[in-house]
């Protein structure tokens, strides 16, 4: 179903899709690419109606406009894409993608001109596209809050305008809206997901000059074989339990102590996080409790604070910037537990309650590998449905049953704290809400209107239990040596 | 501003009023377009929505308050574009497709819209509603959240699970066989 919803969506009658139309539309949030697509709108009209007004045949062609160099993907598929691949600077860990992953090797990474300072980082390459960061450093740069970060990339664009040559030809680069700056305005940094994308079908590998106006000599990059990294010690101070492996490493910087953060995701978890990706299956932080979930501590034990805007995404991983010295060594990053789903699943009969009773004895419950599920109580209501849509008059007679179950986990590695409950029975709507707690484990409330029926039961198919690996990472990071 | 005299607008100063139209309708036609073409370069993404709002300019003269004027117009046509941008894109591409790539040989026998309809329907209220808007609309779960009065994790669960059962009703009908 995964990779087959979009083409049921595609499927639908016209008539569905309006009346599911929804009443509030959604906010346009990147106000760059707006203005790109308005500009290209407009230039087209104006062009079409010149042409109508010369009296020529007025082109049914579509909107062709030029936006030479890729910007970059929207975070949408963020989460997918970090699925541990490379390591920028360090190497390609594990490549389980279709798509070639090659290295890039940044010849002259560094330039500076008038107190400016413009740095490549991060650049790899997949298939035919190229990866990157770009930042500037420096005073005299543009400064923005961070709500008008596209303005600032827009600037940036007029201010130093990128182009890249292939051996073949030259091509101007668009920065993409996803560019940031930290506190002190001193620098600039664009994070394209694509930077460069190649046509389709040609060979990525090759010698590549990056110029940016201003600056004296061109980047020059190759992208080659790239070199595979076995050992995750080398990334710098790992832990691994039940195959899942939490790797950090720190540097001192000038705002504090910067920590880079990765997962190298066991065949398990892994599985977990592309359920979510696919399906939003929830994946919860362990015990819901987010301000315990992940921190880093000093060596007296104290929570470290971040620096304000010291949280940023690396390609797989994360960089976490916290307030502290030297002295403040040895670090420990701690990571609670992950998260799996299991195959288990269990059927089991719900007995239906008569109109206006409420049942709390004798009621189902279910083994499985890491928690119980058990029925506390079901009720039940006979009502006339409506259909929520509004442009509908659709009404049923229907059996509005309302049941609670809880899930307690069972002791071991793994805890469930969730369930999927389906049913055979023919519903027209249901709804749910969800709890969970250290005393009483997960609870959840759950409504199906079910066709009315005389049945004395109906089955409920529980699946995909979720449950948590309760082991913590605690990596202890010693004071780096340089820097 | 309201649909009808947004159409007005549009037909008797074109200019003025696609740009209105691209201020009040930028966001559903993106979240749509962006929701169908996730995986391909932004441009590809900007230009489909450019398209569109192209086709409303274009068809102005056309579009019938009767049938849901621009908005609607605009949301049907929005993913039509991408349909057709996504395939063209797939018969010529080695660009990454990550995620929610479709097969390329895959021929889906979904000729019969009524089994369709039948299969969203059958999932009721609001699961319909949030796979139509999650998948088709492209909304947010925090939107569909705030619209429908409910939690973001019960959106995504109801959602995971109207997905599911979507296929094991379509499997059932031999649509994935």
């Amino acid at each position: 179903m995964g990779k087959d919803y979009m083409d049921f969506f595609d499927s639908l009658p016209e008539e569905e899709l309006l009346a599911y139309l929804p009443k509030e539309v959604p906010e346009m949030e990147d106000r760059l690419a707006a203005k790109r697509i308005e500009k290209n709108v407009l230039q087209s009209i104006r062009a079409e109606e010149k042409r109508r007004w010369d009296g020529k045949r007025v082109a049914a062609a579509a909107c062709c406009f030029l936006l030479i160099g890729a910007v970059g993907h929207k975070p949408i598929l963020a989460a997918f894409q970090r699925v541990f691949h490379v390591l920028p600077g360090v190497g390609v860990y594990i490549n389980d993608t279709e798509e070639e992953i090659l290295e890039v090797r940044l010849l002259n990474p560094v330039q500076e001109k008038d107190g400016i300072r413009a740095e490549l980082k991060d650049f790899y390459c997949k298939g035919v596209a190229i990866y990157g960061l770009v930042s500037f450093t420096g005073d005299g740069l543009p400064y923005y809050g961070p709500e008008s970060r596209n303005e600032m990339s827009e600037v940036m664009k007029d201010r130093f305008p990128m182009t890249w040559f292939d051996g073949e030809k030259e091509r101007s680069f668009v920065p993409s809206s996803s560019g940031w700056h930290t506190e002190n305005g001193k620098t600039l940094e664009f994070h394209n997901d694509v930077l460069i994308s190649r046509e389709r079908g040609t060979e990525p590998r090759g010698r590549y000059e990056f110029r940016i106006e201003g600056f004296d000599e061109p980047f020059v990059f190759e992208v080659v074989d790239p070199k595979t990294m076995k050992d995750v010690k080398k990334l710098g101070y790992s832990v691994t339990k039940n195959d899942t492996t939490v790797s950090a490493r720190a540097f001192l910087r000038e705002e504090g102590i910067e920590v880079e953060y990765y997962v190298i995701p066991s065949e398990e978890v892994e599985r977990t996080q592309e359920a979510w990706y696919k399906f939003s299956t929830p994946i919860y932080p362990y015990k819901l409790d987010a301000e315990n979930y992940f921190y880093i501590q000093n060596s007296s034990g104290e929570k470290m604070e971040y620096v304000d805007g010291g949280r940023k995404r690396l390609m797989n991983g994360y960089s976490y910037t916290v307030k502290g010295t030297a002295e403040d060594f040895p670090l420990t990053l701690h990571r609670s537990p992950f998260t799996g789903i299991d195959s288990e699943t269990h059927t089991v009969s719900l007995p239906l309650p008569t109109d206006g009773e409420r049942l709390t004895e004798n009621l189902p419950r279910a083994e499985f590998r890491y928690g119980t599920v058990e029925f506390l109580s079901v009720e039940r209501n006979d009502v006339v449905w409506k259909d929520g849509n509004e442009y509908s008059e659709r009404t049923e007679n229907a059996a509005k049953v309302t049941y609670t179950y809880r899930i307690t986990p069972k002791e071991g590695l793994r805890q469930m704290y969730g369930v999927g409950v389906e049913t055979d029975a023919e519903t027209f709507s249901r709804s749910g809400e969800g709890d969970w707690s250290e005393e009483t484990g997960g609870k959840e409330t759950e409504t199906f209107f079910l066709k009315r029926t005389d049945a004395k039961s109906i089955r409920l198919t529980l699946e995909n239990p979720s449950y948590w690996i309760v082991e913590d990472y605690d990596v202890i990071i010693k004071k780096p040596e340089k820097e | 501003m309201e649909e009808k005299m947004l159409l007005e607008l549009l037909r008797k100063k074109p200019e003025k009023g696609i740009r209105t139209v691209m201020e009040a309708y930028m966001g559903l036609c993106y979240a749509i377009v962006r929701a169908r073409l996730a995986g391909l370069p932004q441009e590809d993404i900007e230009e489909c929505v450019s398209d569109v709002f192209l086709e409303v300019y274009r068809n102005r003269e056309r579009i019938e308050l009767e049938k849901g004027g621009i908005r609607a117009f605009l949301a049907i046509v929005a993913r039509r574009r991408a349909i057709d941008r996504y395939h063209a894109a797939k018969k010529t591409e080695t660009f990454p497709l990550e995620g929610e790539a479709v097969e390329p040989e895959k021929q889906l026998a979904f000729e019969d819209r009524d089994t369709l309809r039948d299969a969203l329907r059958m999932l009721g209220e609001p699961d319909g509603k949030i796979l139509v808007w999650k998948y088709y609309y492209g909304l947010a779960t925090k939107e569909i959240a705030a619209a429908l009065g409910l939690k973001e994790n019960t959106i995504d669960q109801r959602a995971r699970r109207g997905l599911q059962k979507l296929r094991t009703k379509l499997e059932e009908g031999g649509f994935y066989g």
